[in-house]
């Protein structure tokens, strides 16, 4: 397959996402395209903030690369993956470095074409679950998620949060960098595990989805929450900035959780909301979308309890 | 006594079981025989709930069925992806005061507990999802096939087991398309035909089974190999 042909499979299944998606929710979407993209362009007015988007852009990247499941299928249908990675980064990247060089009129964005190709070339082996003994041993057995997500992006996530670390006394980076983490943390809820584990808690869909929330938001603040300490104690007079990522990343974390039982499949692989999620994600740098994670949190809490009802009914 | 009356279940336009009636001693290892599109995995799944029926009744002792009275086995279980086989079993609870020690019935297997689901054979699989059953010590195991896939001294050990988790007073039934897998191992065998519960067999009644269930369709079978062999 060519990379041409690689695009036009990716169109069709974005318009199929977007179809899914149904007339309301396409329009948020639209909007927080729209807006996102209003607000890189505002951001492009220094040479420093250009520096600044495209390291963003390039880790963003970087995370697509690694968390994406058809690494091995691009190597058995392409001789060149490299061609379609690149073609595919570069189509995703290419109206922001319009945008760039439009209002900065420097070509300084144009440099991305560096990172995008290095992380083009990266290889991902099909032995894709590394074993990470040590942090799988801090997540509870009962997340399966994370430990299962932990083998697969590992390295970057603990990457990603040694950076925040680093980052605390930048203004604000350290957040950056949390919420890449939380990007990457979003690709462990895509996979439906089979029945029997469902039913392994001998829960109700209520209980269950109170236990599961309270279970992973346990295992996000244990990394974060020292982060969001410090950098508040550096940046006392911003502490309300650190408590509200805090208390949105974790509405995030239950959005997760609750997009993924809403739309639950024994055994199946589904991706229809990680738009929605996403979206969410978005939410935590743009104000007018801070109020969407909690609208879809309720919505999709209905949602999931219905989905989850006719399977758990005999537990309660 | 399991008692099943007049059940009706099957999917969209099609009838698979057509008002099964069906008494069951508790306590018994029953073997269900019947050939493929039968009917056999859908009556499990009817029984555990996964499969909704159109109508009929299912009770345990008085006690309608439910999920917390039984485990399933399926013909080709699913595994999270990226977990070990002690992370998949550490899942499940384990129902009463006997404990259950995963590294010594993972030995008895020849199960790695500690390498990645995704790594294991079939067999291995089947295994381990056997294991997660056997944990949850519930009193009713249903099991679609558990023989496939299995290698000659798993499938002697897991015919001990069965047999020693029957000592123990659980009710066990279970699938295959084998009459003679059965026959070692269950106190019954029900033959499923058409829909419902044609004859039901003591396992010392192997020939006459065969005799009965197998008669008309090996003649069948004889003439269309003929004509193959023969054509006009």
């Amino acid at each position: 397959m060519q990379p041409i042909d690689f695009l036009r499979v990716r169109k069709s299944a974005l318009i199929r996402e977007i179809q899914a998606l149904g007339f309301v929710y396409s329009l948020i979407v639209a909007a927080g395209i729209f807006f996102g993209l209003i607000f890189f362009y505002k951001l492009q007015d220094s040479q420093l903030h250009s520096v600044y988007s495209l390291a963003g852009v390039s880790i963003l990247v970087a995370v697509l690369h690694f968390s994406r499941k058809d690494h091995q299928f691009i190597q058995l249908v392409s001789p060149h993956p490299f061609h379609i990675f690149f073609t595919e980064y570069l189509t995703l990247v290419l109206p922001l470095i319009i945008l760039s060089v439009a209002q900065s009129g420097t070509p300084i964005f144009l440099l991305v074409l560096i990172p995008l190709l290095i992380i083009s070339l990266l290889p991902v082996t099909g032995s894709r679950f590394i074993a990470t003994g040590f942090t799988n041993k801090l997540i509870p057995d009962t997340n399966f998620e994370w430990k299962s997500g932990m083998r697969k992006t590992g390295g970057l996530l603990i990457l990603l949060w040694l950076a925040s670390f680093a980052l605390t006394p930048v203004p604000f980076a350290s957040l950056i960098a949390l919420w890449f983490a939380l990007l990457t943390v979003s690709s462990f809820y895509d996979d439906g595990e089979p029945w029997e584990m469902l039913e392994a808690y001998g829960m109700d869909a209520k209980q269950f989805l109170h236990h599961k929330i309270k279970v992973q938001l346990q295992t996000y603040l244990l990394p974060v929450t020292p982060v969001l300490l410090i950098s508040g104690f550096i940046f006392p007079e911003r502490w309300w900035v650190f408590l509200l990522f805090l208390i949105f990343s974790s509405i995030n974390i239950s959005v997760f959780v609750l997009s993924k039982y809403a739309v639950w499949r024994p055994a199946e692989v589904n991706r229809s909301a990680s738009i929605v999620n996403a979206m969410c994600m978005i939410g935590l740098f743009l104000p007018f979308l801070l109020p969407l994670p909690v609208f879809v949190l309720i919505r999709n809490y209905r949602k999931a309890m219905l989905n989850l009802k006719p399977v758990l009914h005999d537990y309660h | 006594m399991i008692i099943i009356k007049a059940l009706v279940a099957g999917y969209k336009n099609k009838i698979v079981l057509n008002g099964i009636d069906w008494s069951l001693e508790a306590g018994r290892i029953h073997g269900l025989a019947g050939l493929n599109g039968s009917g056999k995995t859908t009556l499990l799944k009817v029984m555990f709930g996964i499969l909704k029926p159109q109508s009929g009744s299912m009770e345990i002792n008085s006690v309608k069925l439910n999920k917390r009275m039984m485990s399933f086995l399926e013909t080709e279980p699913y595994f999270y992806h990226g977990i070990t086989g002690n992370e998949y079993l550490s899942l499940f609870k384990r129902e009463g005061e006997s404990k259950f020690i995963a590294e010594e019935w993972a030995s008895l297997f020849h199960l790695p507990l500690n390498e990645l689901i995704d790594n294991y054979s079939t067999g291995m699989k089947k295994k381990l999802a056997l294991l997660g059953i056997i944990k949850t010590n519930k009193p009713l195991l249903l099991l679609d096939e558990p023989y496939n896939g299995l290698d000659l001294e798993s499938s002697r050990i897991l015919t001990a087991v069965l047999k020693r988790l029957k000592q123990e007073g659980k009710t066990i039934i279970i699938t295959s398309h084998l009459l003679e897998s059965l026959t070692n191992l269950c106190d019954r065998i029900h033959y499923l035909k058409n829909g419902v519960i044609d004859k039901t067999y003591l396992p010392e009644q192997l020939s006459v089974m065969n005799d009965e269930i197998f008669r008309e369709l090996d003649q069948h079978i004889d003439n269309k190999i003929d004509d193959l062999m023969n054509p006009m």
